[in-house]
């Protein structure tokens, strides 16, 4: 067995910058005689090669645009590689845009079963799991009540909980999947601890340098779709400030 | 396998809990437009019909139900993947689940349908048919038809053509009048029936037809032959899909 879970040789995606009526039908059968006369391609990454082994946790750092989740989107398979080769070994769990895993008309229970099986556990499992995940969250009083009616920190909590009841083999994370309350975020993170030392394999896109020290062994900065650094944490963080003209904080 | 399914599942049951509002109230607002077609088609053209078809409300209410399940359904499987495009960017899972939800939301609905259209045709009198048994087995083939070699083309025009849906809507609108929904065949000149006959909705609602007002079967291999031309359609229709699948998050995304 090969002991990277995630291998990627010059990937890179592209995108063509359209105008709103660009995706319709007429305007794709006038694209046969004139190919894409109005579309302006983009490159949101570019030859980047990746490795992680079993186990390790890396962060993905760089300012906006960088193409930090459009690689996340691409090593989860969620978006087609423009070039390049990939391949990974294992399930992928995917903590991006969480949110849109609920139903929002449905109720908090109903949303919990739907969740659970797009996280991937199967029906029985959340069954079974099911007093566990609204234990952890702590809002077994909403368990019946439509999931509109929920504040945006009690939505999260619902959410956060179910994911984190999911069997992980590889998760690909955003950092921002934790926009809740104090209190489910600092369970979150404790979990993260806990998979970091099961050996759970994460790869983490964050702005945020502490978390990457905290949780991550190894970095690589993209900037405009290019891989421009790779290291340590703290290495990559200094490199990463100077680049950008921004006080770290650095002791 | 088991995971599959239970995501497919959950994801038909929210469906159609989202169209049906949730409860069986939700269920007679979607009632209500065969219902009204009904009632327009009925009073316009059963004077002209009705000499010439026996029966002809029970003809009626068997057409418009079987073709409102190919419209509504067909539209609601073309939106899917867009409607879910947070979805489909965000979490890595077959993308035929969105279609195939969407599709069986749709069956749900339509098999209740036809329980009320049954309760409505002993309504109008029409006297029962053994071959009312049969039912079940024009509705796999028409269930083949739709969620098979329709819906998983349409889900993929429907995220590649931001104006996919209203091209659809046009083409569903003329087909009601390309299928005999509400005249019968025998109305249309010789030349112009064998085209309307290569219609497969056309060959869905006469089958149902004649099982349940005339008590005549479809034929053993007329069916057979039938279902394995939808199958055969469909394998193909599944080939095109798994073809766009890695890019259906780009077409969404644009």
């Amino acid at each position: 067995m090969s002991e990277y879970a995630i291998e990627a040789s010059n990937l890179g995606k592209r995108y063509y910058l359209q105008t709103r009526s660009s995706r319709t039908f007429p305007r794709r059968v006038l694209y046969w005689f004139w190919p894409r006369v109005d579309e302006r391609p983009i490159w949101a990454l570019r030859h980047v090669d990746l490795a992680v082994k079993r186990g390790e946790a890396v962060g993905v750092i760089g300012p906006n645009g960088a193409g930090k989740t459009t690689l996340l989107q691409v090593l989860a398979g969620l978006l087609a590689p423009s070039e390049g080769k990939m391949r990974v070994r294992g399930r992928i769990s995917s903590f991006m845009g969480l949110a849109s895993a609920v139903y929002p008309e449905l109720t908090v229970e109903e949303n919990l079963f739907l969740m659970g099986t797009i996280f991937g556990m199967t029906r029985a499992v959340v069954k079974k799991k099911i007093a566990e995940i609204v234990e952890f969250g702590d809002f077994g009083k909403y368990r019946h009540a439509l999931f509109t009616q929920l504040s945006a920190g009690y939505q999260m909590r619902v959410i956060v909980s179910a994911a984190l009841h999911a069997p992980i083999d590889i998760l690909l994370m955003d950092e921002m999947v934790t926009a809740g309350d104090a209190i489910i975020s600092e369970r979150f993170w404790a979990k993260m601890l806990d998979l970091r030392k099961q050996g759970t394999t994460i790869v983490l896109a964050s702005h945020a340098m502490p978390l990457i020290e905290a949780y991550c062994s190894r970095v690589i900065e993209l900037n405009r779709g290019r891989l421009v650094n790779a290291g340590k944490p703290a290495t990559a963080a200094r490199a990463y400030y100077e680049r950008h003209g921004v006080d770290g904080g650095a002791d | 396998m088991r995971l599959y399914f239970d995501r497919l599942f959950q994801m038909a049951r929210c469906e159609w809990l989202l169209r049906e509002q949730s409860n069986l109230f939700g269920f007679m607002w979607t009632l209500l437009q065969p219902l009204l077609l009904f009632i327009v088609f009925y009073g316009l053209f059963t004077k002209w019909m009705g000499p010439k078809t026996p029966n002809y409300g029970a003809f009626l209410v068997i057409g418009i139900v079987h073709y409102n399940f190919f419209q509504n359904t067909t539209s609601y499987v073309l939106t899917s993947l867009r409607r879910r495009a947070a979805l489909l960017t965000n979490f890595p899972m077959p993308r035929d689940l969105f279609v195939f939800a969407a599709g069986l939301s749709g069956l749900a609905s339509h098999l209740l349908e036809v329980l009320v259209m049954f309760a409505f045709l002993i309504f109008l009198g029409t006297p029962f048919r053994s071959t009312w048994f049969l039912i079940p087995l024009i509705l796999l083939l028409e269930a083949v038809l739709v969620l098979g070699v329709f819906s998983p083309l349409l889900a993929v025009w429907g995220a590649q053509f931001s104006d996919f849906d209203r091209i659809w809507g046009l083409l569903t609108t003329m087909g009601m009048f390309l299928t005999p929904v509400f005249y019968p065949l025998e109305i249309i000149e010789p030349s112009k029936r064998e085209l309307i006959r290569l219609n497969p909705v056309a060959v869905i609602i006469g089958m149902s037809r004649r099982a349940i007002i005339d008590g005549q079967g479809p034929g053993v291999l007329r069916y057979l032959a039938i279902l394995a031309i939808f199958a055969a359609l469909s394998a193909a229709s599944y080939a095109y899909f798994k073809r766009h699948e890695p890019h259906l998050a780009d077409y969404v995304l644009t």
